[in-house]
Formats: structure tokens, sequence, C-alpha cells
């Protein structure tokens, strides 16, 4: 399952953890969620469920600026594609 | 080949779900997949010819300039002629008194019952997106 | 393939995605997608109180073609809505697991 997370608010995750369950679940950051990637947000990432892989949206991360934490990995919209279509479902936070 | 249903809710400028919404799917269309954009709420909006103004405008180059990357409409037209399905949900429209108001080339006027009920049917993956 | 579908509503009626999401799910229900609509958040409140006429046909409608409405347990009590003051009788409450389940048991899962 892929969350997408597109402002910067932890709480949202609460939901994910809740939808996620036991499951694989991963999560891909967009526009405003970007800035959770940066290494001072990325604690909250990883502390409000077992993401399998924490993704950053390439175009957002290079607009703002950011430098993202070393877990999160930038991807560009044509590897989202294949990560969508490789999680079973897609869920926008 | 895969089938991708993107139901989108935001407008053009609100927010960047609609850029996003559109540039996924022609990274989707490049890979050869297929895609369907059912545009309900201020998604609707993106359905739109633009009307130019063409008096004064009264904006500066820069200003002009940062106010066009929130443009979107000619992108929606090259991914439909690019083989995206494109559909409104016209009860939406309505509401917005914008039914009557001509479309991009391709897109459609549609709405929930049939047109994203025919999207879904042969998606692989389908999500709301604003 | 999409054959279930799995509606979350997290806006009170005052936001139109409220209403989008209601009207998705009748037409995912009525076109023979198992639907399920569930509330939560500021969404439950749409169990409160009185709706749009046309909205709460609707719900019934969608109830009587067999869609299942429910609502997060948390959130009801996080907003101290007793459930025995629900609008509509019978509405299923989700915790966590019923949470998680609703998204294995859906193949697309939207958020309105």
């Amino acid at each position: 399952m892929l969350f997408l997370l597109n402002r910067p608010d932890p709480a949202a995750l609460s939901l994910a953890a809740g939808l996620a369950g036991d499951d694989d679940a991963e999560l891909l950051l967009i526009s405003d969620g970007v800035y959770l990637a940066r290494e001072s947000g990325f604690q909250s990432l990883s502390s409000a469920h077992d993401f399998g892989e924490i993704y950053a949206e390439a175009k957002a991360v290079a607009d703002r600026g950011l430098e993202p934490a070393g877990g999160c990995s930038v991807v560009d919209v044509a590897e989202i594609v294949d990560i969508i279509l490789d999680n079973d479902k897609v869920v926008n936070l | 080949m895969a089938t991708i249903t993107i139901t989108l809710l935001s407008g053009a400028v609100e927010d960047e779900n609609a850029d996003f919404a559109l540039r996924l799917s022609q990274a989707a269309l490049a890979k050869g997949h297929k895609v369907n954009l059912f545009l309900i709420g201020n998604g609707c909006h993106l359905a739109n010819q633009e009307v130019p103004w063409e008096g004064e405008r009264g904006m500066n180059d820069a200003l002009t300039a940062f106010m066009d990357s929130f443009r979107l409409g000619g992108r929606l037209k090259e991914l439909v002629a690019q083989g995206a399905e494109a559909a409104t949900c016209h009860t939406t429209e309505y509401a917005r008194g914008t039914e009557g108001c001509p479309y991009l080339e391709g897109v459609v006027r549609g709405n929930v019952g049939t047109s994203l009920t025919r999207f879904l049917i042969n998606s692989d993956v389908a999500f709301t997106l604003g | 393939m999409i054959n279930t579908v799995g509606i979350i509503i997290r806006h009170a009626i005052g936001d139109e995605r409220a209403v989008l999401g209601i009207r998705t799910a009748y037409a995912t229900q009525a076109g023979g997608y198992p639907t399920r609509l569930v509330l939560m958040g500021e969404g439950v409140y749409c169990l409160v109180g009185t709706l749009p006429e046309y909205i709460q046909n609707m719900i019934r409608m969608f109830r009587e073609n067999e869609g299942r409405l429910a609502c997060c347990s948390e959130s009801l009590a996080a907003r101290g809505i007793p459930p025995d003051e629900l609008t509509f009788p019978e509405v299923e409450l989700l915790d966590r697991q019923g949470l998680s389940e609703l998204a294995e048991d859906s193949d697309s899962l939207n958020l309105f």
C-alpha cells in the first residue's frame, strides 16, 4: 500500500498506520509533504509507522531547495509510476 | 500495460495536486500505460478552454511568468491527444456555473455514475487526489 | 482489477468533499462495486444532526442498495459523540482493526 502525503502534517500519518495495519506500506511525499523529508522532520515519519520505503518527489524537493534525510529516496514521476504500480493500492492522506 | 485512474478534486492553482496528477499521467503514458482522469469538484475547471483577456492585463513580466507556472490547460489537452481519457463530473460544473463552457479538445462531459465507474472497470490502480 | 471500493470522508458537510465522497460512494455501489463509506475525523459530523435532504436520501439509498455505512469509533469519541446519537441507525463502528480490514478489503481506497 502506497500512501501519498502532500502537506507537512505528521498527524496525518496516524491514518496511514491505522489503514496499513500489519501490511507493507510505503510513503510518498509530494508537494509540501516533502518538508517532512528534511532531517528534522524525518524522525516523525519513521516513528509514525514502519514504512518499508519513504520517497520524496524530486520536483517538489528541487522547487523548495531541500536536502532530504539520508533515509529518504528522491524519485521522479517516471519512478513514481513504477512505485504506484508495484503497490496494490494508493491512498492519498 | 496497466491502467491508472485518478479522481482529481483539486483545481489548477489551489494546490499542486493537479500539476502532480498531470505530470504523473504524462510519465505513465510515456511508459505505455493507460490513464483516466476524472475531474470532479474544483478539478472540473481543468476541462475548460481558456478565455483570454484582450485588454491591458496590468501584470508585469515577472508576475506573469510566475502565474504562468500555474496554468495547466495545454497540458491536459496534450495528455488526451496522447491517449489519456479525461471526463468531468458535470454536476460539479453545474454548481460552478461552467457546465456550458467549452472543453479542451478531447475532454468529455461526464458524471460520477457512468464515467467514473467505467474508468474503474479496467483500472489496475485508482485513487483520489485533492 | 478493481472490484471493491472504500470511500473515507474526513470533512463535515460544509466542505464540498463530503458531498463528493457521498455521491461517489452511491455511484460506485450502484455501479456494481461493493462499497464501504466511512466517516472519520470531522467527517463523523455528517452523522450528527441533519443533512440536506438530497444527501440524506442519497445515503439512505446507498444503504438500501447494500452499501455499508461506517464510522471511526475513535473519531466519535474524540468529539464526544455517543454512538447511539447518530442520525442513521446501525452505523458500523470501526476501530483500528476495522480500519485496516477496510483497507485490506478495498481494491481502491479513496479519501475525500
